[in-house]
C-alpha cells in the first residue's frame, strides 16, 4: 500500500512502466466489454495496492526488488512475435526435457504465445475442452467470464488480470468420459526462450471441472539456459461437486528466470483437489496456493518438493480455509537445499466458525546439505471452531549419519550414498504423484539435478 | 582370514574395548556372547568401519593387511558384511534400487561384471527364497515399516545377495519369533562354506541351537574372559553371565 514508492516505479523505465502503457492494449484489443472492464478495474486495484513491500507479512522473506526495478517488459509492449529461431529453440527444449507423457491434450505456449503447431490433441473426445483463452473467449465467453471471477486484490494477481494476453482454458465436461477413454490428462507447457529484451509473461490458466469429473492438469514451465524473464502466472481451478482434480506444477525455469504463480482453488461439496508442486529451477520462484473448502466434505491434498541449489530461492505459501463441515486438508512439503540456497514455507490453516469436524494436517521437512543454506518455515493455525483436528510440524535436518553408514557398509560409495539418501528424501513426496509417466519424468529430472555439477553458484 | 590384535576402542574418550584378541579362519563360525554393555556391538561396528569409534591401540587385519584406514564401503567390497542389530529405515529408497546399487558396487570391487536389472531381479528372487521373503519387499522402501523380524530377514537376504567372505551378525536373533529365527538360521547355514567365515554376536544361545559354532567367546567389560566350544554357550544359558563378570 505504498503509493509513493509505487508512483516512483511507474515513472521510471521499469517493469512498472510497462504497466502504465498497459492501458493501451486494454483499450485497443478487441476484448468483450466485460473483460475490458475487468482489466480496467484490476489496473485500478494494482495502482492502489502496488507491488507487495517487505513490510507485508506474506512477502517478508521474498525479495522482489529485482522484479520491481528489473528490466522486464510486458510481452505486449515488446510487440515482437515469436521468431522462427525462438520456435526452434523451444522445440529443442521440449524434445530434451519432455517425453511423451501420454496426454489427452498438450497445449504449448512459447514466450507467452499459444503455438498450435507444437500442441496436440489426441484422441479427440467431447468431454474435454482444452484451448487457449483467446479461442475460448470466442467460443465460450460466458464460461471464461465465470472462471475468471472477480478482480483479485493482490498486486501481482491484479497485474496478471491487467496484462494477460493468453493462457489456457480447460473445461472437463461431466459426468463421464466415453467408454474406455480414461481420466483425461491435460498438459499446459510454457516455454521461455532467450530474447534480447527480458520479457514479463502473465499466463492465466482456467480449469473448470464439472461435477463428477476426474482429471489431471499439469502445468510445466521451462526456460532456455540463459533466458532472463519473469513469469507472473495466475491459475484458477473450480472443482464441481464430487469432482476430482489432480494438479501439478513442474517448475523448471531457467537459472536467471523469475517465477511467481498464484493458484486459487474453489471446491464444491464433496469435491477433491490434489496439488503437487515440483520446483527445480528459476532464480527466484514462488507459488501461492489458496484453497477454500466452502462446502461440506471437500478435501484438498497439497504436496510439494523443492530442490534448491546455488543461490536460488524457492517459496511456497499456502492458505487453506475450511468453511464447510467435515472437510479435510493434507499438506506435505519436502525441501532439499544446498550451497547458498533459500527456501520459504509459509502455511496457514484457517478454520472458519462453524467448520466443525475439520481435519487439517501439515508437515514440512527440509534437508540442509550446506551450512550456508537457509530455510524459513512458518506453519500457522487459526482455529475458530471447537470440534476440529489440526496438526502441523516443521523440521529442518541434515543427512542421517547412521543411514549413510548403513549404505556404505553395503559397499555403496559415500557420494552415491549421499545422493541415494537425498533422492529418497525427495522421493517420498513424489510417490504420490499421479500418472506413472509423469512420476518417472520427475524422478529423472530430480536425479539429474542432484547429479549435476556441485559447484553451481548462480 | 581375520586377525584382531590387542584391540582397544573408545567412544568419545570412554574406553569400551580394552584389548581384544581374536583369530578366525575361512570356513569357521565363531560366536561372541556376553552381557549387555560388554562391547559386543562396538566390536561389530568397528569391524565394519563405523566412524564414531576411535581405535586407540591394536589392529584389525584382513588377510594379513590392516583395515583400520579402510573406508566402510571398501571393507564391504573386500568381503566384510555386517548384519545390523538395528537396521536403518531409509524412506523413499526402494529396496531393489538400493540392493542393485550395493551389489554392483561390490561386484565392481571383486572385478566382476555389473548386473543389469533383469539379471539382478532373477538373482534377488532366488535369494529371497532362501530367507522366505515375499518378492514385494523388493519394491518397498528400505526397512521402512518392516516388522523387527522382517528387518532381520532383510539383513540375511542382503548377506545372501552380497556373498561376503566374512559376515558379522550383530544380535540378528534378538526379538525374533521361532519362525523368523529358523528362517534366519537357514539363511546362515545355506551360506556356510569352506571359504566363508561368520562371527555371530548374541546374548542368548538359542540361535546356536540352529547354527552350530566352532568356537564360543565370552566378552565382558571390554575383554574376552572365556573361550571354549559350543558347550560353553549351554553353560551360559544355565548359569547366566554373573559368574564370568565377577571373574572379569
Amino acid at each position: 500500500m505504498n503509493v509513493r514508492s509505487n508512483s516512483r516505479v511507474l515513472e521510471g523505465r521499469t517493469y512498472g512502466a510497462g504497466v502504465l502503457t498497459a492501458r493501451a492494449p486494454v483499450a485497443a484489443q478487441a476484448l468483450p466489454e466485460w473483460l475490458g472492464a475487468l482489466k480496467s478495474s484490476a489496473l485500478g486495484t494494482f495502482e492502489a495496492a502496488g507491488f507487495p513491500s517487505p513490510r507485508d507479512e506474506a512477502w517478508r522473506f521474498t525479495d522482489i526488488s529485482d522484479i520491481v526495478s528489473g528490466p522486464f517488459v510486458p510481452q505486449e509492449v515488446a510487440r515482437s512475435p515469436v521468431s522462427s529461431g525462438a520456435l526452434a529453440a523451444a522445440r529443442r527444449l521440449l524434445a530434451e526435457r519432455l517425453q511423451d507423457l501420454d496426454e489427452t491434450a498438450r497445449l504449448v505456449f512459447v514466450d507467452g504465445a499459444f503455438q498450435a503447431a507444437l500442441s496436440r490433441f489426441s484422441p479427440k473426445r467431447d468431454d474435454v475442452v482444452a484451448c487457449s483463452i483467446d479461442q475460448a473467449l470466442s467460443r465460450h465467453p460466458q464460461r471464461v467470464r465465470a472462471a475468471l471471477g472477480s478482480d483479485p486484490h493482490d498486486g501481482f494477481q491484479a497485474l496478471n488480470t491487467v496484462l494477460f494476453q493468453s493462457g489456457a482454458f480447460v473445461h472437463l465436461a461431466g459426468p463421464r468420459p466415453a467408454e474406455g477413454a480414461g481420466r483425461p490428462v491435460i498438459h499446459l507447457v510454457h516455454v521461455a526462450t532467450e530474447r534480447a529484451v527480458p520479457l514479463a509473461f502473465h499466463p492465466r490458466t482456467l480449469v473448470v471441472a464439472d461435477p463428477g469429473t476426474s482429471s489431471l492438469v499439469i502445468e510445466t514451465y521451462l526456460g532456455a539456459d540463459g533466458a532472463r524473464y519473469l513469469v507472473n502466472g495466475l491459475s484458477q481451478v473450480t472443482v464441481g461437486a464430487g469432482a476430482h482434480v489432480a494438479h501439478v506444477v513442474l517448475q523448471e525455469e531457467s537459472r536467471a528466470g523469475y517465477h511467481l504463480q498464484a493458484l486459487e482453488i474453489r471446491l464444491d461439496a464433496g469435491a477433491r483437489f490434489s496439488s503437487h508442486s515440483v520446483a527445480l529451477g528459476g532464480h527466484r520462484s514462488r507459488l501461492d496456493i489458496a484453497a477454500t473448502l466452502e462446502q461440506d466434505g471437500a478435501e484438498v491434498a497439497l504436496q510439494g518438493v523443492y530442490v534448491a541449489r546455488g543461490r536460488r530461492q524457492m517459496d511456497h505459501h499456502t492458505v487453506v480455509t475450511h468453511v464447510g463441515r467435515h472437510t479435510s486438508s493434507r499438506q506435505v512439503y519436502r525441501g532439499v537445499l544446498d550451497d547458498r540456497a533459500t527456501a520459504v514455507f509459509d502455511g496457514m490453516i484457517h478454520v472458519a466458525p462453524g467448520a466443525q469436524k475439520t481435519d487439517a494436517r501439515q508437515s514440512v521437512r527440509n534437508l540442509l546439505l550446506s551450512g550456508d543454506a537457509v530455510v524459513h518455515a512458518q506453519p500457522r493455525l487459526e482455529i475458530n471452531a471447537d470440534d476440529v483436528q489440526c496438526a502441523h510440524g516443521a523440521t529442518i535436518g541434515q543427512l542421517d549419519p547412521e543411514a549413510l553408514f548403513y549404505l556404505q557398509s553395503r559397499g555403496v560409495g559415500q557420494e552415491e550414498a549421499r545422493r541415494l539418501l537425498v533422492q529418497g528424501f525427495a522421493g517420498e513426496s513424489i510417490q504420490t504423484l499421479p500418472h506413472p509417466p509423469l512420476r518417472r519424468l520427475v524422478e529423472h529430472r530430480i536425479r539429474s539435478l542432484l547429479e549435476a555439477h556441485e559447484g553451481e553458484t548462480s | 582370514m581375520l586377525t584382531i590384535r590387542d584391540l582397544h576402542v573408545s567412544v568419545q574418550d570412554k574406553p569400551i574395548l580394552k584389548g581384544v584378541d581374536l583369530e578366525i579362519d575361512a570356513g569357521q563360525v565363531h560366536a561372541i556372547m556376553g552381557p549387555n554393555g560388554s562391547g559386543k556391538s562396538t566390536l561389530a561396528q568397528v569391524l565394519a568401519g563405523h566412524g564414531g569409534y576411535q581405535v586407540t591401540r591394536g589392529d584389525i587385519l584382513l588377510d594379513g593387511r590392516s583395515i583400520l584406514e579402510v573406508s566402510p564401503e571398501e571393507r564391504a567390497r573386500a568381503g566384510i558384511f555386517l548384519s545390523f542389530q538395528y537396521p536403518v529405515e531409509i524412506p523413499g529408497v526402494a529396496n531393489s534400487y538400493f540392493l542393485k546399487t550395493a551389489l554392483n558396487a561390490v561386484r565392481r570391487g571383486r572385478g566382476e561384471e555389473e548386473l543389469d536389472s533383469i539379471a539382478f531381479l532373477a538373482l534377488a528372487r532366488e535369494k529371497l527364497d532362501v530367507v522366505g521373503m515375499d518378492p514385494r519387499f523388493l519394491s518397498r522402501a528400505v526397512n521402512e515399516g518392516f516388522s523387527g523380524g522382517e528387518k532381520k530377514r532383510n539383513e540375511i537376504f542382503q548377506m545372501a545377495l552380497l556373498e561376503p567372505r566374512l559376515a558379522i551378525l550383530d544380535e540378528t536373533d534378538s526379538g525374533l519369533d521361532i519362525d523368523a529365527l529358523k528362517a534366519v538360521a537357514n539363511g546362515i547355514n545355506a551360506l556356510r562354506s569352506p571359504d566363508r567365515a561368520f562371527i555371530l554376536i548374541t546374548h542368548y544361545q538359542r540361535l546356536l541351537d540352529y547354527v552350530v559354532p566352532d568356537k564360543v567367546y565370552v566378552l565382558a567389560n571390554g575383554r574376552i574372559v572365556r573361550s571354549g566350544g559350543r558347550e560353553l554357550a549351554q553353560e551360559l544359558e544355565k548359569r547366566g553371565y554373573g559368574w564370568l563378570e565377577a571373574a572379569a
